[in-house]
């Protein structure tokens, strides 16, 4: 048995010596020149527990990569993502960032996901890549800066709009209650800055009403929410979650009216899963409203194909992000020649970061210092199973 | 070395250490999952101390090592008088409870994590990380191939025949689960150092059900078959077809009910491991 033991742990260093060996005598040839192909990667997940979301996204990216190389890709030359699934796992997240930079690309797309941006971000930081991250939250954003492009909103500007204009709505309402599930972190902080907002508009926060996830009884939450006095209700949770939430809620006679959903909890499944009961709701997102044309095609392209089922409102994120990179090649000469990669990096990064006026998929923004500002606010009530704009708000750009 | 073959070697090393501590405590029959919160507070305390203290990795490791073990005696003597169903409860009640106390508390980062810790060349990281895991693997070995061993194994049986032939199962748990937690504790260091942080998200249930998925694959009677589960379980992810990937989950799901359903005891059982013993004499 002793023998098996040693045999065992010298076969595991072994292996690992032989291993670690590989990558050193068969790396390939590295090419010089200008880029033939852009092989762009994109660090997403596609499988665990948002694997039905991914593949939206990468539905959604696929399509604007056909479209980008039907107008001559970037620079003439054609563009080619490479998806890397991160599995909503944190080390499988670090070593896709990994495999991302042995293959020495120019940049990636994603991470999406804050858990994954935390796990993968070091590594991308340390190694000077940049990460056109349309989803990854402004606290990720400001912890990897430069280095990080998030164009998602601010905490500052979800604080400024949500609640303001659901309350210019219905200016009866004067105590809010927050009913919160933490699926992310960011969910918390938009709460508790909202709470602060809530405080500022001489309203008052009746106390914050957790939402375990996968109950399987949402009575109690409602209860809870009603109990604390509060007469608005503020929902950030999963839309399946959200869903039975407001259920319980209007069977207790709430005003639907007095009901915000954020955008987490807002989305087709909401809509779905909700039918004959969302009625009259408020929500600062919709699934379906957009002002671009071009979206417009490809949402309808997807409900075409998906049983009317519209893509989620956050898809449009990453992909959008395409053409950002694709003005970065264009404008700042990038070739994709290994040789000027440290260059040539650098120089996407700081065009990516500060850009004015970026046509996305569905509206203009700013973005300064890898964050975006001035997205639009909008605000929209469900009216027969759909939503109905109500007031946009163009934020102010300090 | 690339990233990659870095990030693989590492985390397979982590993945046994965590494997074994699970593997030890099945071996009584108490599914303890105490090694999983003791990571999660090895990995904290390597942030605390490296970001504010400044402290070297060989200071941080005993730190994380006698921090965990404290950690884990406060409850042990209570939790090594419950049968496996409790146990489980218990061990999952405890893990919830030390991440929402990491959560909350604005010192260790709250739900943002803590990042900073610093880089490590990734030879020194392998070297302590395989230095760790045989010094660890040479612990259960000598530990399985025992008067221990046939106590764990009386135990597993029965634990009140156990008790009737002298075997003290309470203190053996409480040493096992002290044992555990260290090696958690270790393991937590080394993935904070592997990531250059941490964060809450990173220790949740996920993590606890892939530790399990490993020992129950590799085999919940012999240490061996840990080392065979932990890389292949990590690697099937990375190593699939990219228009597989999103198939990994069920892949994954279809090994573990194969496995139960065709070879209950694991890869490497005891016949195995016999087997290839005779072979060797």
């Amino acid at each position: 048995m002793k023998r098996l033991f040693y045999c065992a742990m010298a076969l595991i260093l072994t292996a690992g010596i032989m291993m670690s060996g590989c990558g050193q005598g068969n790396e390939p040839e590295e090419k010089t020149g200008p880029a033939e192909e852009w092989n762009i990667p994109f660090l997403i997940f596609l499988s665990g527990p948002l694997a039905g979301d991914g593949a939206m996204h990468k539905w959604l990216t696929n399509h604007v990569v056909d479209e980008i190389n039907e107008n001559g890709g970037f620079a003439g030359k054609p563009l080619k993502i490479e998806y890397y699934d991160t599995a909503m796992d944190p080390p499988k997240a670090a070593a896709s960032m990994a495999k991302i930079v042995d293959a020495k690309a120019l940049c990636l797309i994603g991470p999406m996901n804050d858990n994954e941006c935390k796990a993968a971000m070091p590594l991308a930081a340390r190694e000077g890549i940049y990460a056109f991250s349309g989803t990854a939250s402004d606290d990720v954003w400001k912890k990897f800066k430069p280095w990080v492009l998030n164009t998602s909103s601010t905490v500052e500007e979800e604080k400024e709009y949500n609640v303001p204009m659901w309350i210019k709505q219905v200016p009866e309402v004067t105590s809010i209650v927050g009913i919160v599930e933490p699926m992310y972190p960011y969910i918390t902080t938009v709460w508790e800055a909202t709470k602060d907002k809530i405080g500022e508009m001489g309203l008052k926060t009746t106390g914050k009403v957790e939402v375990p996830s996968g109950m399987l009884d949402y009575s109690i939450i409602a209860a809870r929410a009603i109990e604390t006095g509060a007469d608005g209700y503020y929902i950030s949770c999963s839309e399946e979650a959200a869903a039975k939430v407001v259920k319980e809620l209007l069977d207790r006679k709430v005003d639907p009216a007095h009901i915000y959903l954020w955008s987490s909890a807002m989305g087709a499944t909401f809509l779905k899963q909700s039918e004959g009961y969302n009625e009259g709701l408020y929500t600062g997102v919709s699934p379906t409203y957009t002002e671009n044309p071009k979206y417009a095609e490809y949402l309808k392209l997807y409900m075409d194909t998906h049983d009317g089922e519209p893509l989620k409102f956050m898809c449009h994120f990453n992909a959008e992000l395409l053409y950002l990179l694709k003005e970065a090649i264009e404008t700042q000469g990038i070739t994709g020649d290994p040789a000027k990669l440290k260059e040539e990096r650098i120089k996407i990064r700081d065009y990516a970061n500060n850009k004015k006026g970026f046509q996305g998929l569905k509206y203009t923004y700013d973005i300064v210092d890898g964050q975006a500002v001035g997205i639009p606010r909008y605000l929209y009530r469900i009216e027969n199973g759909t939503t109905v704009l109500i007031e946009k708000v163009v934020p102010e750009v300090k | 070395m690339s990233n990659f073959q870095f990030y693989f070697f590492e985390f397979s090393a982590i993945y046994i250490m965590l494997g074994w501590a699970v593997y030890l405590m099945f071996r009584i029959n108490q599914p303890y999952f105490g090694s999983l919160y003791s990571m999660c507070i090895g990995a904290y305390f390597a942030a605390y101390a490296t970001i504010n203290w400044g402290w070297p990795i060989w200071l941080v490791l005993i730190g994380a090592v006698a921090v965990s073990i404290l950690f884990a005696l406060i409850p042990a003597f209570r939790l090594a008088k419950l049968g496996p169903f409790p146990m489980v409860i218990a061990s999952m009640a405890i893990m919830f409870i030390i991440q929402t106390v990491v959560k909350n508390t604005e010192a260790l980062g709250a739900r943002y994590g803590m990042f900073g810790v610093p880089h490590l060349s990734p030879y020194l990281t392998l070297s302590i990380t395989y230095g760790f895991l045989i010094f660890i693997g040479y612990m259960v070995y000598h530990l399985d191939y025992s008067h221990v061993g046939r106590a764990m194994d009386a135990i597993h049986y029965d634990r009140d025949v156990a008790t009737t032939l002298g075997i003290d199962a309470g203190k053996l748990s409480v040493q096992f689960q002290l044992f555990s937690s260290a090696v958690g504790g270790v393991a937590g260091v080394l993935y904070a150092y592997t990531m250059e942080g941490v964060f809450p998200e990173a220790f949740s249930m996920n993590f606890m059900m892939h530790a399990i998925t490993i020992v129950v694959l590799g085999g919940m009677f012999t240490m061996w078959g840990v080392i065979i589960s932990a890389p292949v379980l990590w690697s099937i992810n990375h190593f699939l077809p990219e228009n597989m990937t999103g198939m990994s989950v069920i892949v994954y799901g279809v090994l573990l009910i194969v496995m139960l359903l065709v070879r209950p005891s694991g890869v490497i059982d005891r016949k195995i491991v016999n087997w290839i013993a005779r072979r060797k004499r």
